[in-house]
């Protein structure tokens, strides 16, 4: 730990605790609450990565979550930020994007060929020949990319809660401690949050040689640890905002989605480099960087410094790195004025020299290019160009930058706060914000520290008068004034190139320069072109920089212009965070253990779970469903509905709801009795079908289609309330059960467990009663949706179960089995009924679907009837007819989907298609040609390999068709 | 009677557990000992009451009904009331409420047995929801996990919310002094909800308890 400094008032470290971990193979110790990048550097490791493009060495760089080209894996992650992940004892990681190791990175040539690959080069090469491109394109994915994805390693889970706050703070420096202690009086919840392991954002890093910010930060803390209502949680980001103050914020292991009733943003500003030959180069480094990993971490970042400043903070750095022990070789000032303060006497004072006007026109690299030897100075002229032959040589191992500052607005910009470039200070500012959202401090202009308290004081008394805790004032907010904190064009160009403006991408200056030639010359094009700010640190340090050199190039001012669009997520965050913990709701019938047990093969049905079939060992999938088709046809069976809607409909008013809902008559429908019901909306298009029971003058009991249950449920609601009816409406389709037990047997089997009379004549077909079976209150109705003597019986969710063991139980001696989802449509194929969305679409007619005979268009109104009085004028473009196959029919097998051909033209498709075991043909539905609707008629069916197969219209139902099963009196 | 079943008694089968018999329905009376559940219950613990007898009464004559049958009537809506020791009676709309009962109340069974299938103005509303309780101090991480709204302790209303993306009623509200969560959900979801609230509640280190350490006493108490 060569490194490391003495003890620090206010370090983040904790000496008493070594922590051993690997980088690259090798072992170094560090202390609890270094990260790896400030661990390797006390260790005098200063090679931590190497670049996207040309895999040159890089080091600590920003060290405020935004450096890149440091960043490291282990066996269990990858693509750790070295700057933000702490070292954990026996932690091993390696750098990414190397090839062999970080040392000696098999890919580091790629450095001496960059003038092969310029700019857009992806663009231009590699198409041609184009049977060479799976070649190439093979080659680039694999130099491409950082880190790499075990996908056999198990999946971490991250936690995705939900938070409410009144207010939310997003920064802990002295603007948002301010803030949070200003709202603290009124009561507000308040949330402050901050993306560093410890609050206090610039007071805990700046200026402490003078120790008085660390004072007054230990003072704000404790003014917040006082009030109850204000929580501060560290290492947590911002880092997505979206609409009405929903904030999502991520922390190592956890995903929040905030929901605050007001914004304050105290973000600072993230500290932006300047553009120098070989700025690159380990040990060249933002000077808050440097500050971080004095005053956070205790270490030392360099021995000799050169300091490249254009504001009053570079000459407080020189002042700071003295305090550190560091030498500071000089201040290259690129302002010709320099600084008109008394730090420039004071710096001046420490035997410093300072060059005013002058730039760093390139920074020696070492044999390696791993570190810097030194820097030649050059002065510019009256445009910021660096003059030649006037150079400085100095010599040095490391290089400071403090020449501007860009505010981190991630969080605003996303909140549509309008973000305008400011020439005064040549920076942008919120000019106005969101509402319900509030800037505060550096973000917001404010730099003087006194100025940026009473900015926070101000943006709190604001936010907790917009959520109505304080009656609205006028506060005043501080002036921005003062001379600019950042320099117009810290940009010097090189022959050599090599000065990048984009440390992610490994763009350098000519690249942009070549991108605005070639036209790119708008922020969104040239970050598509020339890939600047499209990595993992999103343009934080090169949007700037990029968009000076748009203006300048344009010959035009900053003024008015903007940088690419702001979006989540503000930093990356990793996809175990966006997964998190899946919800997908499943609902099962009360029958779903029964199910289970009786080896049932399960199918999704939307989000219902239903038996598809019950399996029997030797037999397969489709020997299964013609089985228990069969068992239905000859024996008895029993199928699950519980999915199906119902719908209890009472009061004084429900025969003019229903009337008006449905197609049909229900006004005189009889007690006890049921009727088949059609929706169809507006348009006239059929929406859902059911059966419509009434079980007293004002009491209706209807089903739904399962998957329509809900928006039946809720468009009845809103025609009550619409219309004014007086109806009392319950969806119970979770309260009940529905089985529906069928075949010849049926009656003989549950005879004996109701009290209903079952006999033909009491109970007639499409009766309902109401009794019990096996002593579980039930609705027994007799309906024909399978074509055999059936009963559909409901009952309460908890009795289901208590019935079925009681049914199954008697129906055995009679064979009795039961039935999936895919036996019974076959039946009601055999039937020629048809399913509502299987056999209809989002623009099927009644007329169309052939079902005009549950079309009551004399009846005074049913919504959709206007509509359908104008269309059934028409002549109907498709008509859905029955279609069968030849007995002898080999494969292949029509489809659900294939279409109907007629002279090259589609005019139709199969809606059902299956084998009827009881017919012992392949049949089904299908829209045609009204000119090909007859009896006898022939479809062509195009198949999925393009082939064709004929088909007979035939007349349905293909079963029954008296319905004579129906009236079965045994 | 008939015997009843809860959607989720598969999910305990394969625990070990004292089981019951709690108006009709089998279920869970303790997995573990009663000290151990005691604890449980007061860090972080789930339980399936779906066996609690439950009756929606709806209709501009429903009020008036309860209150001559004896039932105190919440005046404002998600309002709820306790009475007999343990039952409960929520106001959800201007004439909609939802009873519970108690274990081994009666209640309700006798209230839905005078209802019948209702009668002018009063309308019976069949309930076959799956009812669960989250206790402890921990519970409110579950429900942060799991659902959008801003519970607060002080909160003594009915929330109709969402809860891992299913519909649901929720009752915060002080029982044997504990935090606690009253969940009413459609049966459909049981299984579903039970093993998503069960995952949560055990990787915070909670456990799945019986009825038996919620019930002993009979007793909701109001928050407030």
């Amino acid at each position: 730990m060569s490194e490391r400094l003495e003890k620090l008032h206010g370090e983040w470290i904790d000496r008493s605790r070594p922590i051993h971990f690997q980088f690259e193979g090798e072992s170094y110790t560090g202390y609890a609450g270094d990260t790896i990048g400030s661990a390797l550097w006390a260790n005098g490791v200063h090679v931590l990565g190497r670049s996207f493009k040309y895999h040159r060495p890089r080091g600590i760089f920003g060290f405020a979550d935004i450096d890149c080209n440091a960043m490291v894996e282990s066996d269990s992650a990858t693509n750790m930020r070295a700057d933000l992940t702490p070292i954990e004892e026996g932690m091993s990681v390696r750098a990414v994007n190397t090839l062999g190791n970080l040392k000696k990175d098999r890919l580091r040539f790629l450095d001496y060929f960059g003038a092969f690959t310029p700019v857009g080069f992806y663009y231009k090469a590699f198409h041609t020949p184009k049977r060479l491109f799976p070649f190439y394109e093979n080659q680039i994915r694999k130099i491409a990319g950082l880190g790499k994805v075990d996908t056999q390693k198990p999946m971490k889970s991250v936690i995705k809660d939900y938070g409410f706050c009144d207010i939310l703070i997003i920064g802990s420096g002295p603007a948002g401690l301010s803030a949070a202690i200003e709202t603290a009086a009124s009561g507000a919840k308040v949330l402050i949050i901050d993306e560093n392991p410890h609050p206090g954002g610039t007071l805990s890093y700046r200026y402490n040689n003078q120790g008085r910010e660390i004072d007054l930060l230990n003072q704000l803390l404790e003014k917040v640890k006082t009030c109850k209502n204000i929580q501060l949680q560290s290492s947590t980001l911002a880092s997505g905002y979206y609409a009405d103050h929903w904030i999502c914020l991520t922390s190592k292991e956890r995903m929040t989605k905030l929901r605050a009733r007001s914004v304050i943003v105290a973000s600072g500003c993230y500290e932006q480099p300047a553009v120098f030959h070989n700025n690159d180069l380990p040990g060249v480094m933002l000077a808050s960087a440097a500050l971080r990993l004095i005053n956070h971490y205790a270490v030392k970042p360099f021995r000799h410094v050169v300091i490249l400043a254009a504001n009053a903070d570079g000459y407080r750095c020189a002042l700071d790195f003295h305090e550190a022990g560091i030498h500071v070789v000089s201040l290259v000032d690129l302002r010709r004025e320099g600084e008109q303060s008394e730090l420039e006497r004071q710096v001046k004072g420490l035997g410093i020299t300072v060059y005013r006007g002058h730039f760093i026109y390139e920074a020696i690299a070492g044999r390696m290019k791993d570190s810097v030897q030194g820097v030649i100075l050059r002065d510019l002229d009256a445009d910021i160009i660096a003059n030649e032959g006037s150079e400085i040589k100095l010599s040095c191992d490391g290089v400071a930058m403090s020449v501007g500052w860009t505010p981190a607005d991630g969080i605003l910009r996303q909140g549509n706060t309008r973000m305008e470039y400011d020439t005064g200070l040549e920076q942008f500012l919120p000019v106005e914000c969101a509402n319900g959202m509030f800037a505060a401090g550096r973000v917001n202009g404010i730099y003087a520290l006194e100025d940026q308290l009473e900015d926070g004081r101000c943006a709190g008394a604001e936010a907790t008068a917009f959520i109505g805790l304080t009656k609205p004032g006028k506060s005043k907010r501080p002036p921005r004034e003062g001379s600019p904190q950042s320099h117009p064009h810290p940009i010097s160009d090189h022959p050599k190139g090599k000065n990048f403006i984009d440390l992610d991408e490994d763009v350098q200056l000519k690249d942009i320069v070549n991108s605005i030639k070639e036209g790119y010359d708008s922020p969104e094009l040239l970050k598509r072109y020339s890939t600047l700010g499209m990595g993992p640190s999103q343009g934080k340090h090169s949007n700037l920089l990029a968009l000076r050199m748009v203006a300048r190039m344009r010959g035009e001012t900053m003024m008015g212009k903007q940088i690419t669009t702001a979006r989540p997520f503000t930093s990356p965050i990793s996809m175990g965070h966006l997964a998190g913990r899946i919800f997908t709701p499943l609902r099962r019938t009360s029958l779903h253990d029964r199910h289970e047990a009786l080896g049932a093969k399960f199918m999704y049905a939307g989000n219902w779970l239903r038996p598809e079939y019950y399996t029997i060992d030797g037999l397969t999938r489709s020997q299964c469903i013609e089985a228990e088709v069969q068992n239905v046809r000859e024996r008895i069976g029993i199928v699950d509905q519980g999915t199906l809607g119902k719908i209890e409909i009472s009061g004084p008013d429900v025969v003019p709801l229903l009337e008006r809902v449905y197609t049909g008559r229900f006004a005189k429908l009889k007690i006890g009795m049921t009727r088949y019901g059609l929706m169809c909306d507006e348009s006239g298009v059929i929406i859902d079908d059911g059966v419509i029971s009434r079980l007293a003058e004002d009491r209706y009991y209807i089903s739904t289609t399962s998957s329509g249950s809900d928006a039946v449920y809720q468009a009845l609601q809103r025609l009550v309330i619409e219309w004014k009816l007086e109806v009392i409406l319950v969806n119970a389709t979770s309260t009940y059960c529905a089985m529906n037990l069928a075949g010849p047997h049926a009656r003989k089997v549950l005879q004996p467990l109701t009290d209903v009379n079952l006999d033909q004549n009491a109970f007639p077909y499409l009766g309902i009663r109401e009794g019990s079976v096996a002593d579980v209150p039930a609705r027994l109705s007799r309906v024909g949706f399978v074509g055999e003597l059936g009963y559909e019986i409901h009952l309460p969710a908890d009795g289901a179960i208590a019935a079925w063991d009681v049914i199954m139980e008697a129906g055995r001696d009679y064979g009795l089995c039961p039935f999936g989802v895919e036996a019974q449509r076959m039946l009601r194929l055999e039937k020629g009924h048809i399913i509502v969305s299987q056999d209809t679409d989002g623009l099927t007619l009644p007329f169309e679907a052939g079902m005009n005979w549950a079309i009551k268009m004399d009846k005074p109104f049913f919504i959709g009837q206007r509509s359908l009085s104008i269309v059934e004028k028409k002549q109907r473009e498709r008509i859905l007819v029955g279609f069968s196959l030849p007995e002898n029919y080999q494969s292949p097998e029509p489809k659900e989907c294939n279409l109907v051909i007629k002279n090259g033209e589609m005019k139709g498709r199969i809606t059902s298609i299956g084998f009827s075991p009881t017919l012992g043909r392949l049949i089904g539905l299908a829209y045609t040609d009204p000119e090909d609707s007859d009896v006898g008629s022939i479809l062509r069916i195009k198949l999925d390999d393009g082939s064709f197969v004929k088909a007979n219209v035939v007349k349905t139902p293909f079963y029954d068709p008296e319905n004579s099963r129906q009236r079965v009196s045994e | 009677m008939y015997k009843r079943h809860s959607s989720l008694k598969n999910q305990f089968e394969k625990q070990q557990a004292e089981w019951g018999n709690i108006h009709a329905m089998e279920v869970p009376l303790h997995f573990d000992s009663h000290q151990s559940e005691s604890t449980s219950m007061r860090d972080l613990a789930i339980c399936d009451v779906s066996s609690l007898p439950k009756l929606g009464v709806k209709g501009r004559g429903a009020a008036a009904w309860l209150s001559g049958e004896g039932i105190p009537i919440p005046n404002g809506i998600y309002e709820w009331l306790p009475f007999d020791q343990g039952a409960m009676i929520i106001r959800l709309a201007p004439d909609e409420f939802f009873l519970e009962d108690t274990m081994g109340g009666e209640w309700v069974a006798n209230l839905s047995g005078r209802l019948g299938r209702g009668f002018d103005g009063v309308y019976r509303v069949e309930r076959q929801d799956t009812g669960l309780l989250i206790s402890g101090k921990r519970s409110h991480e579950v429900l942060a996990q799991t659902c959008s709204y801003p519970f607060d302790d002080s909160e003594e209303k009915v929330v109709m919310t969402r809860v891992a993306l299913v519909s649901c009623s929720i009752l915060p509200l002080l029982l044997k002094e504990v935090q606690t969560f009253r969940l009413w959900f459609s049966s459909t979801y049981g299984i579903y909800l039970w093993q998503s609230l069960t995952e949560i509640v055990e990787d915070l280190g909670g456990k799945t308890v019986g009825v038996k350490v919620y019930f002993k006493n009979r007793i909701y108490i109001k928050v407030k």
